[in-house]
């Protein structure tokens, strides 16, 4: 199972037609995934929101922590990826590692809330000690979450590099992502936060993500009937 | 472009590396100064909404997908993809200037797009999508364009995800720059049009470097042709020739008070700016219109004005607790405005009233309105988020007035929930009231309801005034939550609320002794305490800023203008 994609690709007598399928699900994956990440970066900022406050620069630091997340977590598994024997196994297991943080991120980033809070009153910190704690604690609660979800980018593209050429590749996982993300950020704002509330907008996030890992799963599932017919 | 692929070298120095990651950074960094550009100019017109805010990034997001798309498409055909990377980005600086265009023109045609249309909830927030994504679609395309083109020309099969890794990580780390970048120092010291220029130069120079590089690492035989090269000048001399807007913006904050964009350009040319300032969160902005009347603008958000109708209510939100509460020494007022209440507060004799802004801009603003603000310790403005300063801080008072801006605001949202009403309790001395204003104009009873139930979850005593018009009875309601039981009786409230008036019905003909009454639908209320299926108003389901806006297209957006 582990060297299934690299037997697929070494396999002449594999119609690269048939690679559609493992392919297709991989950017359905991936576009699951980018909703998840932007459902999860539009509630956890306003709940984290709630106790670090609105203004500018708490906005711009609980964002920065996000996306800084989202680069560290990207920089850091794109090489790995390549190494990995199989990187459709490991977005099954980001996922399922991002769809639990998900799901549980809500009720954690409001004890991070509170715990700031609790911290800033016990010192008494002024504005510029105040910035510094809701930088930190911005970075604690968002940053290894996001680094997570950072890591499926690079995944799924190494994933696909083994699947069609470098440019469907590339493009198709950048495509899928952007699609996935504008899904996710209309879904947000528009149904789960006025509908579901925080809480369950996180749980449909993690629903997402579980979704991703299964579609993950079936394009592993279909690369390895491929190798094996 | 219609040139077959040819074998391109594949490995590449250090140096090269290095400058193909700086360029793509800055390509990041350009994206999100455009970004932040664009959707504070268009969110001043659809409102700083939590749906709007999704709106616009998802259709940014669309148009990068888009990009996507069509860089996959020139990737497996051009030669030289880097050389195709470089003019995206010289795409990408020449469409901003139909974008600032758009932006310039677009506010009075959509103004009169959504007015009076009866269109539904669904309808209006789709020709929001429809107006961002056109607005914003050529430039993201061309930006969403960039990635594939540049992994095409550097990414092996067996490397792709580390180059992934190593481009999707460069260009965020420029983001990140980007956005504080747009925020906090270009905007607030050049104005969105000096920003977008400095957006368009940051996309030129990562343009110019990557048609260098795609000499260096993939021997394209020229950079660019001349007449590429006149993109840059011919954009940049665009963007600077299009006019700057001056004035308070025509958004979504107008849509109540005018019947037409003529009729609010009319007045706005014949207004006179008295204070314009472009801060971190947005313009702020002070006019004068031709009977004397001031206005504070918070982008397209009219905050309040001199006349007496506001006036009115934003002295009432001092007199009413003040008349509730035990004591009268310390006041707390969440959100400045023109002044008018903290103003209040001093003259009803408080020994301290402090007050929290979280827009640095409008502190000096408010001066227009009230005067210089005293300077001695009998008042403070703290500049912060209201809610962060309530569970940080130690202090505490005798009464707070919550008067924040406009409910449907995302940022504004949570100072009307049970948590926020929870932080402001824990401050209040004993005896101590916390008064909650409420634009009944924008709610229905149900949602007064909700409101009403969430406050009595928090105060053991909730008491409601109805502040009244001369024609527009329990337009605006007060909701005092009493901290404990103490404090005077309903009755002796208004007792008291009667000999606190003279001073300032003397000075404003709309103050008179009906100004204030007893909600009329109490009995309600009480019931609705009991009523398991009505809402609690929560950070984590913030009901209100949804209905709020709900109602305000259902009932006064796409209703036909008879004022």
């Amino acid at each position: 199972m582990a060297h299934n994609a690299q037997a697929v690709r070494a396999t002449p007598a594999v119609d690269r037609k048939a690679l559609r399928l493992p392919f297709g699900l991989l950017l359905a994956a991936v576009f699951a995934a980018g909703s998840a990440s932007l459902v999860y970066e539009v509630v956890w900022v306003r709940q984290l929101g709630m106790s670090l406050g609105s203004t500018a620069i708490a906005s711009s630091v609980m964002l920065s922590a996000f996306l800084g997340g989202l680069a560290v977590g990207s920089w850091l598994s794109g090489r790995k990826a390549d190494e990995s024997p199989s990187p459709l196994k490991s977005l099954v297991r980001i996922e399922i590692a991002a769809a639990v943080i998900g799901a549980v991120s809500v009720p954690v980033l409001a004890a991070a809330g509170r715990a700031y809070v609790l911290v800033a009153v016990t010192t008494s910190a002024g504005s510029e000690t105040s910035l510094v704690l809701r930088a930190l604690f911005s970075l604690v609660a968002m940053f290894i979450p996001a680094a997570l979800f950072g890591m499926t980018f690079p995944v799924a593209t190494a994933a696909a590099a083994r699947l069609v050429d470098v440019d469907k590749a590339g493009g198709g996982i950048s495509a899928a992502s952007s699609f996935g993300s504008a899904a996710g950020a209309a879904a947000a704002g528009l149904f789960l936060e006025p509908l579901l509330g925080l809480t369950e907008s996180a749980y449909a996030g993690a629903s997402l993500n579980i979704l991703a890992a299964l579609l993950a799963l079936a394009a592993l599932t279909a690369t390895s009937r491929l190798s094996r017919g | 472009m219609a040139e077959t692929t040819h074998p391109r070298p594949r490995t590449h120095s250090r140096g090269h590396i290095i400058a193909l990651l700086g360029a793509y950074a800055l390509s990041g960094a350009a994206a999100l100064t455009y970004e932040v550009s664009w959707m504070r100019e268009l969110s001043s017109m659809f409102g700083s909404t939590a749906y709007a805010s999704g709106i616009l990034l998802s259709a940014f997001m669309t148009g990068l997908g888009l990009g996507a798309v069509l860089g996959t498409w020139l990737a497996g055909r051009s030669a030289h993809p880097l050389r195709d990377a470089a003019r995206a980005e010289l795409a990408v600086a020449a469409f901003s200037v139909i974008t600032l265009l758009a932006l310039r023109l677009l506010p009075t045609t959509y103004f009169d797009l959504i007015q009076g249309t009866g269109m539904s909830g669904a309808s209006f927030l789709a020709v929001q999508f429809a107006v961002a994504f056109v607005v914003m679609v050529l430039p993201t395309t061309a930006m969403g364009a960039t990635y594939p083109l540049v992994i095409e020309a550097v990414g092996r099969r067996r490397e792709l995800g580390g180059w992934s890794g190593r481009l999707y990580s460069s260009n965020t780390a420029g983001a990140i720059t980007g956005s504080l970048l747009a925020g906090f120092v270009l905007i607030p010291l050049v104005g969105l049009k000096g920003a977008l220029i400095s957006a368009a130069a940051l996309s030129s120079v990562a343009a110019l470097m990557f048609a260098a590089l795609a000499i260096r690492m993939s021997g394209a035989p020229s950079i660019l042709r001349s007449a590429e090269y006149l993109v840059l000048p011919i954009a940049l001399l665009a963007l600077l020739a299009i006019p700057t807007s001056t004035g308070a913006p025509l958004g979504i904050g107008q849509v109540y008070f005018y019947e037409s964009s003529d009729q609010y350009e009319h007045l706005a040319d014949s207004s006179k700016v008295l204070y314009e300032e472009e801060g971190v969160y947005s313009r702020v902005t002070v006019y004068e219109d031709p009977w004397g009347i001031r206005t504070l603008a918070n982008g397209a958000l009219d905050e309040g004005n001199s006349g007496d109708y506001d006036k009115t209510t934003t002295t009432m939100l001092a007199l009413a607790p003040t008349a509730s509460a035990s004591n009268t020494r310390t006041a707390l007022v969440v959100g400045l405005g023109t002044g008018y209440t903290s103003l209040a507060y001093h003259r009803l004799g408080f020994e301290h009233v402090t007050t929290v802004e979280i827009n640095p801009e409008v502190p000096p603003a408010a001066t227009y309105f009230i005067g210089e603000l005293p300077q001695d310790d009998s008042w403070r403005v703290i500049v912060d988020d209201a809610r962060a300063h309530l569970l940080t801080s130690t202090e505490t008072y005798d009464a707070i007035t919550s008067e924040p801006s406009w409910p449907w605001s995302s940022g504004v949202a949570a100072l009307f929930t049970e948590e926020f009403m929870s932080a402001a309790k824990a401050r209040l001395n004993p005896g101590g009231v916390y008064c909650q204003w409420l634009p009944n104009y924008l709610l229905e009873p149900e949602d007064v309801d909700m409101m009403y139930k969430t406050m009595r979850k928090v105060y053991p005593r909730v008491d409601v005034w109805a502040i009244n018009f001369p024609e527009d009875a329990e337009s605006e309601l007060l909701l005092i939550g009493h901290v404990d039981g103490s404090g005077p009786s309903v009755q002796q409230t208004a007792e008291r609320i009667l000999e606190l008036l003279p001073p300032f019905s003397a000075e404003n003909p709309v103050v008179t002794e009906d100004t204030l009454s007893a909600y009329s639908r109490l009995g309600e209320l009480e019931e609705a305490v009991a009523d398991p299926s009505v809402p609690l108003n929560t950070d984590d389901h913030s009901t209100l800023e949804y209905r709020v806006f709900r109602n305000l297209v259902d009932n006064v957006i796409s209703q036909p203008k008879e004022r």
